[in-house]
């Protein structure tokens, strides 16, 4: 009998899925007032970047393009610093050193998100300002058209992707260093018997794994685009329609949430909800994008 | 994940090395200072006070056509059955709200007890309107929508001021000497126009000319940088009513409200600071920074407080004693409980008199007058106690301001009148 009742496991997954419309349907519901002003006012509060309550006029632009550049920011460099702490642990690193290594980094998963934001505010952020981009800015300061000059208290879009970089990497590092740890034995052999060095048979592993690695950074991704409190923290907060000048402050729509939402009145709160909604839509649609090409790579 | 004994203590020895290096590093480029001492504050409650309390205001009641009896005396009922009370809004409230409810906890004997969540005022109204709390508190009075909704609902209300507080606008200029010099001077129009971004520099003629002569060649030619409250808060409320009210054409663009759009942000030179503590830090770590912030928080942190401007002339700090003459100015132009209070934020900002600080605020409680009777009785019986004793400087925490007689009173004759 016992084993007749294992398809109730399967419930989780109707759970899960009911839950998603659930939120769905409440996010769209709650944003009606918006969808009743017309379409015209849904375009206007997608293209203009403007968040003024006192005469309640309501762009969100800037928040979107701020969080995924947040976002892109942060996904660049989870890259770089999971790949490479994922080769080390599994490749360089002595066998006696691999264990406490992967607990360390497993542990950056467990700091909570506000603890991260107080130590970007207070260290992190500080120290991008005086060390990169101060730098930066000073020697060429043509970059300024690009990149924005540097904000004097440091709180900058940069800054809020470089944390979430910090951030995110855990999450995409272990699934990596698992991916690593799978590639069957037999190709590793080959590798090496084509007489190849160890750092070719390295770049030769990081290509086979590279849906692992997609997979581990859509993952990282779900949680760059939409944490909160730390990005909060470290982001300036400040309505910047030039949000791709990276290091000017600016908003990701995570952030706006947290900062607008306690105090929202009238109009602005099926606003809110019409930004929670674009930022589920975000993840929706990179979600799909993500699977699908997985989907093709593995049916060639 | 396999663990061997020598991993596992090889990665804890890790950790603590780690661990100690951290700590002394941070400790000596003081990044991390050693845990400040916690003080913990208890009040002791002498037995006498729970049967009787009595508290005399003099010359409030004479001005009320209520009661011909010029002092007013309230026992706090004996309640014997348990009564809780469900309210929430404001956070800038809820410490000292907090604080209240225990000592009322002690004084009822355990029989009243308040939850009050620190859920926002707009948050705090919303949740009066929709009936889930049985009171709100706000750090503005209800909005026209919200006050048009309850109207609509035809259930009798009112709202009252509980608790004082100021704006305090704080500087980071390095070359100012405040030992010399004092406090920098500022008005609202100048303060206003910096943060419309007319005035860019320290060293603007406008700004010199505030300060006394011997002083008013020591501000540097630095940009001004802005530094404001990013999420949604009384204190900007509070602080652009200053601004609109001394300066026409920033109530003209900008106006006053929870948040506004600051223009600033449009010239590069403005710092948006989550609560007050993300402002008190954009400030102290912004070299020729200006912002504003609860004194409490511009105390804590060491930053200047500029003493600014009144309506008589005069350059004034925000001591309890400047922020409660402008209560006692305000509360003359009270207006009876259940009509709309939207410009009653407005009559204590800017007060005249010699001494009063421009920009004073109090936070709002709003109730509906038909609670069930136990409800009403403890709503009575403690926002009586929290107006008479409860305003004594042995309650209110550092960082509030008790309201003078004039305001409680006001505030008691309400409760009195419209809560029977």
């Amino acid at each position: 009998m016992a084993k007749d009742l294992f398809y109730l496991f399967s419930l989780n997954n109707i759970l899960i899925m009911i839950l998603i419309f659930v939120i769905l349907f409440v996010l769209i519901i709650s944003s009606t007032p918006l969808f009743e002003k017309g379409f015209s006012k849904v375009v206007y509060v997608l293209t203009s970047s403007i968040w003024d309550p006192v005469y309640d006029r309501y762009g969100i632009f800037f928040a979107i393009g701020g969080s995924l550049v947040v976002a892109l920011i942060a996904i660049i460099i989870a890259l770089i610093l999971s790949i490479s702490t994922a080769v080390f642990i599994v490749e360089i690193s002595p066998s006696k050193i691999r264990a406490p290594l992967e607990m360390m980094v497993d542990l950056g998963v467990a700091v909570p998100s506000v603890v991260y934001g107080l130590w970007g505010l207070f260290i992190l952020t500080p120290f991008l300002r005086d060390h990169v981009m101060k730098p930066l800015i000073d020697s060429i300061p043509v970059l300024k058209n690009f990149l924005g000059s540097y904000s004097p208290s440091g709180t900058s879009i940069f800054t809020a992707g470089v944390l979430l970089g910090i951030m995110i990497y855990p999450f995409a590092t272990s699934i990596i260093r698992e991916a690593i740890k799978l590639i069957p034995f037999d190709i590793k052999e080959a590798l090496y018997s084509l007489g190849l060095t160890k750092w070719e048979v390295i770049k030769n592993e990081i290509f086979y794994i590279r849906n692992s690695i997609l997979a581990g950074l859509l993952l990282a991704f779900g949680r760059a685009v939409g944490e909160t409190v730390a990005v909060a923290m470290v982001v300036g907060n400040i309505v910047n329609p030039e949000f791709y000048k990276i290091f000017t402050p600016g908003y990701t729509i995570a952030s706006l949430l947290a900062n607008q939402f306690l105090n929202a009145t009238g109009i602005m709160i099926p606003i809110l909800y019409f930004a929670a909604l674009i930022l589920f839509s975000i993840g929706f649609i990179v979600n799909i994008i993500v699977a699908l090409y997985l989907h093709r790579s593995f049916h060639r | 994940m396999q663990i061997d004994k020598t991993s596992l203590t090889l990665f804890i020895v890790i950790l603590i090395i780690v661990g100690v290096i951290a700590y002394y590093v941070g400790a000596s480029s003081g990044g991390i200072s050693a845990p400040s001492k916690v003080e913990t504050i208890t009040i002791s409650i002498p037995t006498t006070i729970t049967t009787l309390i009595t508290y005399t205001y003099t010359g409030v009641m004479t001005t009320s056509a209520m009661s011909a009896t010029p002092s007013f005396t309230y026992t706090i009922p004996q309640f014997t059955t348990q009564v809780t009370l469900n309210g929430g809004g404001s956070s800038f409230v809820n410490p000292q709200m907090q604080s209240w409810i225990s000592v009322f906890k002690d004084l009822t004997k355990g029989m009243v007890i308040i939850n009050y969540q620190s859920i926002g005022s707009g948050a705090g109204q919303k949740s009066f309107l929709e009936g889930s709390l049985d009171f709100g508190a706000s750090d503005i009075p209800l909005t026209k929508d919200n006050y048009e909704k309850v109207k609509a609902s035809g259930r009798g209300f009112i709202q009252f001021p509980v608790i004082g507080g100021s704006v305090a606008v704080v500087y980071n200029i390095p070359e100012w000497d405040n030992q010399r010099c004092g406090p920098l001077r500022l008005s609202g129009e100048v303060v206003a126009k910096i943060y419309l971004g007319e005035i860019e520099y320290w060293d603007d003629p406008e700004i010199r000319s505030l300060q006394t002569p011997e002083c008013q060649n020591i501000l540097p030619h630095q940009k001004i940088i802005g530094a404001h409250r990013s999420d949604g808060s009384g204190t900007t409320a509070l602080f652009t009513m200053w601004l609109s009210k001394t300066y026409s054409k920033w109530n003209q663009t900008v106006g006053y409200g929870l948040v506004v759009n600051w223009p600033i942000d449009q010239t590069g030179r403005g710092v948006g600071g989550k609560g007050n503590e993300g402002v008190t830090a954009a400030v102290k770590s912004t070299k020729y920074s200006i912002g504003y912030v609860e004194p409490a928080y511009a105390v804590k942190e060491g930053l200047p407080i500029a003493a600014l401007r009144n309506k008589d002339g005069n350059f004034v700090l925000p001591t309890n004693e400047n922020v409660i003459e402008a209560f006692k100015r305000g509360a003359k132009e009270l207006p009876p409980p259940d009509q709309y209070w939207g410009d009653v934020p407005l009559s204590f900002i800017y007060q005249d008199g010699p001494k009063a600080y421009p920009i004073a605020g109090v936070v709002f409680v709003f109730v509906y007058t038909d609670l069930p009777k136990d409800k009403r009785d403890a709503f009575k019986a403690f926002f009586i106690w929290v107006l008479t004793e409860g305003q004594s400087s042995r309650y209110v925490l550092s960082g509030y301001i008790p309201l003078p007689p004039e305001l409680a009173g006001k505030a008691i004759e309400y409760i009195n009148t419209y809560m029977k």
